[in-house]
């Protein structure tokens, strides 16, 4: 390692493991704990005096004090659920915990490289959503970081890959990260040693730990082989279950290396008073059939997305394989054989992350040294404001100068001098506002060092002219350049819709402006009147299936003057480098700018609520099977097979939820996010046929009548609506064929009306409906008053009790006795 | 004498004061009630100017009637001297005493001129238009001069596109409420307007047909004729008469004459010939980058028809690049067309070019039908907006409402101006529904009779238009109330 | 809508022309963040077809990105062919100059009808 020079931390805060790496331009090394480890497993325990321990230490009490000690809080980040410690009665929430690991890595730093570091690079998983972002950059905050930055794993672990590889491998990459508890699967591209992410997919709920719950299931089995029932949902084997699930992780990773191993468990476990020894051999082979569907699922993960960019297997340039469980020699050969390819070797899965968020702290220039990294004030010089990628990918990178207002004689022309020599700008002149711009040329694969060099015309000679700073460094290699955003990011609109405003993958930071109307009016100082403006994240079209994640109102209490519905709003949506949400509403015809944004956390997902969701799906799941009947489709039989089974899954979560288990009803809330866009899309293809249908029927209930008591307009207005109407079906515009409906059943309806019984029939249609009146005895008064109006043929009053009928029934009743389709309103 | 003279004077005073009682608009009283007063007004002014004459020395007499003009002549006082030196309450008060001019709705009729004389001010003052803003408050309904003096407070602010909606909505409202000078000043800063700028035919469409119209109007409409090279345009001598019809003070510049004099009717612009020759797509975008820096209806169509050309070579090239640069997905014509579709739709949108007058077939037409859909849908969306709320008991002042009002009428009738009739037809029972319920919770439980009267007229207007007899039958009913 | 095809086309954001190499358009991106980092008055602004546009590094950033993905860029690709010289591209326009039929505002209307003071 250089004495000297700039010094870069990458921290890969990790959902079982976190780890660190540090860069200093030239070569990577990672960051060791005190007992000498690279990872420090992401475990806090608080103890009764309130203590605080971390890592290993920690990790090592999740057996014998599992309520004090909790792991995996990186799932929780970015909602509002706390962690509990009873013994120092203490409630944490989960980016106060990530913090502690991120003190206990700035403890190793210190004590490694004799600094406190103050700024970093924290990975971040390439599917966390704003709030998830914006609660990791507050575990920074919080550990005492000035600046930190975010990049995706799979960006670092691209990264640290390409670094590390020497030829330059162009072309498609994917990463495979496999972690404890999550599965993240991420296309790359590289091009003249530059990545961009193309895509992403994963399954948040797959991972190292299904490896161990299959083991702890066949040990299960084992065991009631041998007459010993343990059931899992007993509470009193809670510590026994949390005993064999950390035996389960320790013959997982001994089979890694060992052909055979046993699943042990030194005290043995007590029963019902019972002392009974946990001794069962495992050998390699019965694992892997244990992992395979594990497997399996994840190698479906990475066809699906591959499909979706065009891509086969055997077009991947490289597989990257990341995370603990891809050490595993089953696993490594299945990935093999599906995706066609080897592995770059000598990468270590657990660390690359790490790795690769070092390196991005180079490009992103976040030197981790205690400031202020200035020249030693010794030096004399005029200062010249440089800008220059501390990292570039590029061999020929441009840097910009500007000459600062100082004392002491001004430089006429610069030149930049490579400190091997074997490059040199040549003299330049300065532009009138003292800027330069001027193209490098780089060694591959090394820092460069570049002199700067000034001198001014002086008395007819040349005056070499001393410059600050003296020289600049700019290292070669893979880069990528802005950290891009994992979800889109949107506004929802009034019908349903998103606008959106930042497509996935714009690099951050990033900035739009729209502009909209509102279509309700806001009341100045009605504090009740407020206009929502809803920020939403995700690629679903339909709003409402789309993750809130902030929200600006525009409220009648703070309006300088009434809105009416019609007015623009120009609504500005930013993101910055960290994920952080901004948002802003000007309302140009008051000159008024809004910009409270609420934010809104990852939501909570209630039980009942999802127990609620569940059912609305399953009986909308029962209609559409209905309808796939009627039309005798088979695909969509298949389709709708399949959402019965995600269903029957989710119900299970839902169950889990309900027992206290958080991760559970998140993944419950998401997949029940996922059957309800794929029932709603099944729901739209069927709704066409049967709007079809209707149409159809109403035209020729509306022509019946319009021909039989129509005026001339009417029915010249019915002409022209049916060719409409026929028009939009052949447009398949579902909107516009509702609309001319509309306008079909008025005319029919105005028709029906006049003809002399018309009045007699819906008076009968709604007597006949007489026992769903919400007032029976009102309804039973009026059905008197209209025989007697109908004995004396008194129309007009006939027509006020149907009127008045109607108003004590429900609608739909009203709407089959008009005889037009009903559900069209 | 002396006696005399004082009681006659005391008398006019106390009957113009009576005014300011209770505001006319909650005790309506017909033009009948107010031509007794007026009479007495009159005669009045007259036995006290004779008595005055007859009594003092010409000296004497000159002094006294001048310092009784205030009181005798309030309206010429006002408007000669208050308004101009944009003193908004001395306005508001003067005009109060105006018993002639504000016959009808004398309230009404102050804020309105008070709402003027803060136009006259160089920089309207927050603090009058606060003041006049809660005399309007503090009106028991809301009459068509008030509403119009809230436009000119919206004028005053910079918000000229509710000040348009309100004044606009002025001729709507009752004839036994609307004095005849306040549809005369509405017309003419609504002419004032689209003069500013140069919109000469809507200064024709606004005075086409106007009952009400001052001499000041009648003559810029003269002059938009000549502008836009309208067949009927006044010539040069029928335009001086037109000019020296305009009483001396209000007299615009000559100025405005010789903007009617150098142009020469011009007629729609001739479209620019296609560049000819040369690759397709440069001369579409050719004709498009100079669409955009100068719109016409010539221009729009030829460029339409230049991206047509260009559109059928281009998949080729598509290909080709698709192949060079890896682009896997490819890159679909069809996405292409549709978004010089949409941008060329905008276009004769924002030109105020009905899409039914454009071709049919081809880019434009696809353009059209997308283009209707989002305003069908945003008319739509505002009315079903308007319904929740007013399901939902969410009451505004009636300001507000109006503001409501006026704000979906716009909408729909800016899809009717696009669309035509049959626009009309789709549209005209989403909005009819929640405006109905307003207009009806207005008049019973609101009293605001004035207001829902003018929302039943558009109603009814609306209705028969779009051939809904019976929403027609029903507004009809409600307007006799 | 696409009128920013033209006035914000990354080709014209970053001064390249349609054939530019990837590379290119890389290297055109970081050296005129760097100019507008530090405030160089050379990148402030840039022509285009329909004149000179104000350049900020949002815009920049933008751009490459655009660039990046062969899909997105095809379409730029064709938003860009005209060069960015107004001048060229007006004159080959017949009637493009001096033959407007703008409207004629009457800049003094309100004050000339009473509705302002009159200057
Ligand atoms: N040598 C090994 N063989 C098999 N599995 C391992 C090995 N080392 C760690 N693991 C498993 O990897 C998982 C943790 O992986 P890691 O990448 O650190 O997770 P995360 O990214 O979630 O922090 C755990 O389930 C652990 O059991
Ligand atoms: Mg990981």
């Amino acid at each position: 390692m250089q004495q000297d020079g700039p010094r870069y931390l990458g921290i890969d805060l990790g959902t079982t493991n976190s780890a660190a790496a540090v860069f200093d331009g030239e070569s990577l090394a990672l960051i060791r704990a005190a007992d000498g480890a690279t990872l420090t497993p992401s475990v806090v325990r608080i103890d009764r005096r309130g203590r605080i321990t971390v890592g290993s230490r920690a990790r090592r009490a999740l057996e014998s004090d599992p309520d004090n000690t909790h792991a995996e809080f990186k799932r929780l980040m970015g909602t509002q659920s706390t962690l509990p410690f009873p013994a120092a009665g203490l409630d944490h929430p989960p980016e106060a915990l990530a913090a502690e690991i991120l003190k206990s890595i700035q403890g190793d730093v210190e004590a490694q490289l004799g600094f406190t570091p103050r700024c970093a690079v924290v990975s971040v998983p390439a599917l966390f959503e704003l709030p998830q972002s914006a609660a990791t950059s507050e575990a920074a905050r919080l550990a005492g970081f000035e600046r930190v930055e975010l990049i995706q794993e799979p960006v670092a672990s691209a990264l640290a890959a390409g670094w590390s590889s020497d030829e330059d491998a162009g072309g498609a990459w994917l990463v495979y990260d496999m972690g404890g508890g999550t599965f993240d699967v991420s296309l790359l591209e590289t091009r003249d040693g530059l990545l961009r992410v193309v895509g992403h997919d994963g399954d948040n709920f797959l991972g190292g730990r299904d490896i161990d719950r299959a083991i702890v299931d066949w040990a299960l089995a084992q065991l009631e082989r041998e007459g010993v029932t343990i059931r899992r949902d007993d509470p009193r084997v809670r510590s026994i279950l949390s005993r064999l699930k950390a035996a389960a992780e320790e013959v997982k990773i001994d089979l890694t290396r060992a052909a055979s191993s046993q699943l042990f468990l030194p005290q043995g476990v007590e029963l019902d008073g019972d002392q009974i020894d946990v001794d069962l051999p495992l050998p390699r082979s019965t694992l892997e059939g244990l992992m395979a569907p594990i497997v399996e699922r994840s190698l479906g993960v990475c066809s699906r997305l591959l499909t979706q960019h065009g891509l086969k297997p055997e077009q991947l340039e490289r597989v990257v394989l990341v995370g603990g469980p891809t050490v595993i020699p089953y696993l490594r050969e299945r990935v093999a054989e599906a995706l066609g390819t080897t592995f770059s070797d000598g990468l270590d899965p657990m660390t690359l992350v790490a790795r690769g968020a070092a390196l991005y702290a180079a490009t992103a220039d976040l030197d981790a040294r205690p400031g202020p990294s200035v020249e030693p004030p010794s030096s004399q010089g005029r200062r010249m404001w440089l800008q220059y990628p501390a990292m570039s990918s590029d061999l020929y990178p441009h840097v910009a100068g500007r000459l600062l207002d100082g004392d002491g004689p001004a430089p006429e022309e610069i030149q930049l001098v490579r400190s091997d020599g074997g490059w040199s700008s040549g003299w330049t002149a300065l532009g009138s506002d003292g800027g330069l711009v001027v193209m490098l040329e780089l060694l591959p694969r090394r820092p460069n060092r570049f002199l700067l060099q000034g001198r001014r015309r002086g008395g007819g000679e040349e005056v070499s002219v001393a410059l600050l700073p003296e020289h600049f460094t700019v290292v070669q290699g893979m880069t990528i350049t802005d950290p891009p955003l994992s979800r889109s990011v949107g506004v929802a609109l009034a019908n349903d819709r998103v606008r959106v405003y930042l497509e996935r993958g714009t690099p951050l930071p990033a900035k739009r402006t729209f502009v909209h109307r509102t279509i309700e009016g806001v009341a100045k100082g009605e504090t009740s009147s407020v206009l929502t403006i809803p920020i939403v994240q995700g690629e679903l079209d339909d709003a409402h299936l789309c993750r809130l994640v902030g929200r600006l109102e525009i409220g009648g209490g703070s309006l300088g003057d009434s809105l009416p519905a019609g007015s623009e709003i120009e609504v500005t949506v930013e993101v910055d480098r960290g994920g952080r949400l901004h948002a802003q509403a000007l309302v140009p015809r008051l000159q008024q700018v809004f910009e409270e944004v609420a934010h809104l956390v990852v939501p909570d997902a209630p039980p009942e609520t999802l127990e609620l969701q569940l059912r609305g799906l399953k009986t909308r799941l029962e209609a559409a099977r209905a309808a796939a009947m009627r039309s005798d489709d088979v695909a969509l039989s298949d389709r709708l097979i399949d959402v019965e089974w995600s269903l029957q899954d989710t119900n299970d979560d839902v169950t889990a939820a309900r027992g206290g288990d958080e991760d559970a009803a998140q993944k419950a809330r998401r997949t029940l996010i996922e059957i309800d866009a794929t029932l709603a899309e099944i729901e739209d293809a069927g709704a066409w046929p049967e709007l079809e249908r209707q149409a159809r029927d109403q035209l020729v209930w509306a022509s019946q009548w319009v021909s039989a008591n129509g005026t001339d307009q009417e029915r010249r207005m019915l002409d022209e609506a049916a060719a409409s109407v026929e028009r939009a079906r052949q447009g398949k515009r579902a909107a516009e064929l509702q609309r001319q409906l509309r306008v079909v059943g008025q005319l029919g309806t105005a028709a029906y009306f006049r003809d002399p019984n018309a009045w007699r029939r819906s008076f009968e249609r709604a007597a006949s409906d007489l026992h769903r009146a919400t007032d029976l005895i009102a309804a039973q008064a009026l059905v008197r008053q209209g025989r007697e109006a109908l004995a004396s043929d008194d129309r007009g009053r006939l027509r006020e009790i149907v009127n008045a009928l109607w108003g004590l029934l429900p609608a739909d009743v009203k709407d089959r006795s008009l005889g037009h389709g009903s559900g069209l309103r | 004498m002396i006696g005399l003279l004082l009681l006659i004077v005391g008398l006019a005073v106390a009957l113009s004061i009576r005014g300011i009682g209770p505001p006319r608009a909650s005790t309506p009283v017909g033009p009948g009630g107010g031509w007794v007063r007026v009479t007495l007004w009159w005669t009045a002014n007259v036995l006290v100017i004779l008595l005055l004459g007859v009594m003092l020395p010409l000296r004497l007499f000159t002094i006294a009637a001048l310092l009784l003009l205030p009181i005798l002549l309030p309206w010429p006082f006002t408007r000669a001297l208050l308004i101009p030196l944009g003193w908004v309450r001395a306005t508001y008060h003067a005009a109060r005493l105006s018993s002639l001019e504000w016959r009808r709705d004398r309230a009404g009729g102050a804020a309105f001129s008070g709402a003027w004389a803060l136009l006259r001010q160089p920089e309207p003052s927050a603090a009058d238009r606060g003041w006049l803003q809660a005399r309007i408050a503090d009106a028991p309904a809301l009459s068509p001069a008030h509403l119009g003096a809230l436009g000119l407070l919206a004028a005053s602010r910079g918000d000229l596109e509710e000040a348009r909606a309100f004044l606009e909505a002025i001729p709507l409202f009752d004839d036994r409420i609307t004095d005849p000078l306040l549809l005369q000043r509405a017309l003419d800063w609504l002419v004032a307007d689209a003069a500013t700028q140069g919109r000469w035919a809507r200064v024709i469409e606004l005075t086409r047909g106007a009952t009400e119209i001052s001499a000041e109007a009648l003559l810029v409409a003269g002059v938009a004729q000549r502008v836009v090279g309208h067949p009927d345009a006044p010539g040069d001598a029928q335009l001086q008469i037109l000019w020296e019809r305009v009483p001396l003070l209000r007299r615009p510049d000559r100025e405005l004459l010789a903007r009617a004099g150098c142009n020469a009717p011009s007629g729609v612009a001739e479209a620019p010939p296609a560049a000819d020759g040369g690759d397709p797509l440069e001369t579409a975008l050719k004709l498009y980058a100079s669409l955009l820096e100068r719109p016409s209806p010539g221009g729009l169509a030829a460029a339409a028809a230049a991206w047509e050309r260009a559109l059928d070579e281009l998949q080729p090239w598509l290909h080709a690049r698709a192949e060079q640069l890896g682009a896997r997905r490819g890159v679909p014509l069809e996405a292409i067309r549709a978004e010089i579709e949409q941008s060329l739709a905008a276009i004769a949108e924002a030109q105020g070019l009905s899409l039914a007058e454009l071709s049919r077939g081809g880019l434009l037409s696809a353009a059209r039908d997308r283009l209707r859909e989002d305003r069908l849908s945003t008319i739509e969306l505002a009315a079903e907006g308007l319904q929740r709320r007013l399901d939902a008991g969410r009451w505004l002042p009636a300001a507000d409402e109006a503001r409501e009002w006026l704000a979906l009428a716009r909408l729909y009738s800016e899809g009717v101006r696009s669309g035509g009739d049959e626009v009309r037809r789709l549209v005209f029972r989403a909005v009819h529904h929640p405006l109905c319920t307003l207009s009806v919770e207005l008049f019973n439980h609101r009293g605001e009779r004035w207001l829902s009267n003018a929302m039943t007229r558009w109603l009814l207007i609306e209705a028969r238009a779009a051939g809904d007899l019976r929403a027609a039958e029903l507004q009809e009913r409600n307007l006799r109330l | 809508m696409s009128r920013s095809r033209i006035a914000e086309n990354p080709f014209y954001v970053l001064e390249l022309r349609p054939d530019a190499t990837a590379a290119e358009i890389e290297r055109a991106g970081q050296k005129l963040l760097a100019m507008l980092e530090i405030g160089l008055e050379a990148a402030a602004s840039y022509p285009t077809p329909l004149g000179g546009m104000p350049r900020d590094p949002d815009q920049v950033r933008r751009a490459v990105d655009e660039l990046r993905d062969p899909e997105r860029r095809i379409v730029h690709e064709l938003w860009a062919t005209l060069q960015p010289d107004i001048e060229a591209t007006l004159q080959l326009v017949p009637g493009a100059h001096g033959e407007r039929t703008e409207p004629d505002p009457w800049p003094g209307a309100m004050a000339a009808l009473g509705w302002g003071r009159r200057r």
